[in-house]
């Protein structure tokens, strides 16, 4: 895989990355927003896994990117059980009916 | 591979990914958005291969489309349809702020790459053969990365117990009286 060069794929993962980050801040439904946080662990892997590929002599990079992925299923894991604990509380996922701690 | 084949691969992943990322952010309903997530972490995979990083493409599709986004839907499912509740309270001049930061930050960034001068663009090598396998990769993990590859190991263990701890029912009787309170 010779033809796409590097900058294509930062590119395209900073886009992903503000898409995320974008839709972290926007959306108040907690499922969206642990999704959100989902794509921006891909795309920092995608930037991750881009770079191993310039400087390919050796494998940290891609090493990383598979750190990234368990902790990004670890903190999905978490995410969602807290998502259930506050809908067993709140019998809601939105996010802005939380705010005991806000005030 | 040809050139037309692999600069079509890109593109088309790449146009998974994002489009599936701009769905999992913009739909109304969560299950949508899983599905859209699910067509992001497809188009990243593609991207992945693209890369020659076989391993970690069939990892991306073990674990997030095999694990993380089933336990998502489970999740949908088990709390139901929630209806859309249109009550957005955040004044305009929040959204406003919100935007503002955005541009502000959107023209840092633009500057500072600027800045950075990157040069013509950075054409790959011809990967080493062994680039990317399961082999090159597993010995770099239980290397240089041995102790960080068992923490992970006692992350997930923590993760599950704290999943256990933090979601289940304490007991029924105080379960039925907080739905009591609820209904």
């Amino acid at each position: 895989m010779t033809s796409i060069p590097l900058e294509f794929y930062l590119i395209v993962a900073a886009v992903i990355f503000v898409i995320g980050a974008c839709g972290f801040l926007a959306r108040r439904n907690a499922l969206i927003a642990l999704m959100s946080i989902e794509l921006m662990l891909n795309a920092v892997n995608l930037t991750l896994v881009g770079f191993n590929r310039w400087y390919g002599d050796h494998h940290v990079g891609q090493m990383f990117a598979f750190f990234i992925i368990a902790v990004a299923a670890a903190e999905a894991a978490v995410g969602l059980a807290i998502v259930v604990a506050l809908f067993r509380l709140k019998r809601t996922v939105r996010t802005d009916s939380v705010d005991l701690l806000k005030y | 591979m040809t050139t037309v084949v692999e600069q079509g691969l890109f593109y088309l992943s790449a146009l998974l990914a994002i489009a599936g990322a701009l769905g999992t952010v913009a739909s109304k309903s969560a299950i949508r958005a899983a599905m859209s997530l699910l067509v992001a972490i497809f188009g990243i995979t593609g991207l992945y291969v693209t890369l020659s990083a076989q391993l970690l493409a069939a990892i991306q599709v073990m674990v997030y489309a095999g694990a993380v986004v089933v336990l998502f839907v489970f999740v949908i499912m088990l709390l139901g349809g929630q209806p859309d509740v249109k009550s957005d309270n955040r004044s305009l001049k929040a959204r406003a702020v919100g935007v503002g930061l955005f541009a502000l930050s959107a023209i840092v960034a633009a500057v500072l790459v600027a800045r950075a001068g990157i040069g013509g663009p950075h054409i790959f090598d011809a990967p080493r053969p062994e680039f990317g396998s399961v082999a090159a990769l597993g010995k770099v993990m239980f290397t240089d990365g041995v102790v960080a590859f068992e923490l992970v190991g006692v992350l997930l263990t923590a993760a599950i117990v704290g999943v256990m701890a933090v979601a289940r029912t304490r007991n029924v009787k105080a379960a039925a009286k907080d739905k009591e309170v609820t209904q």
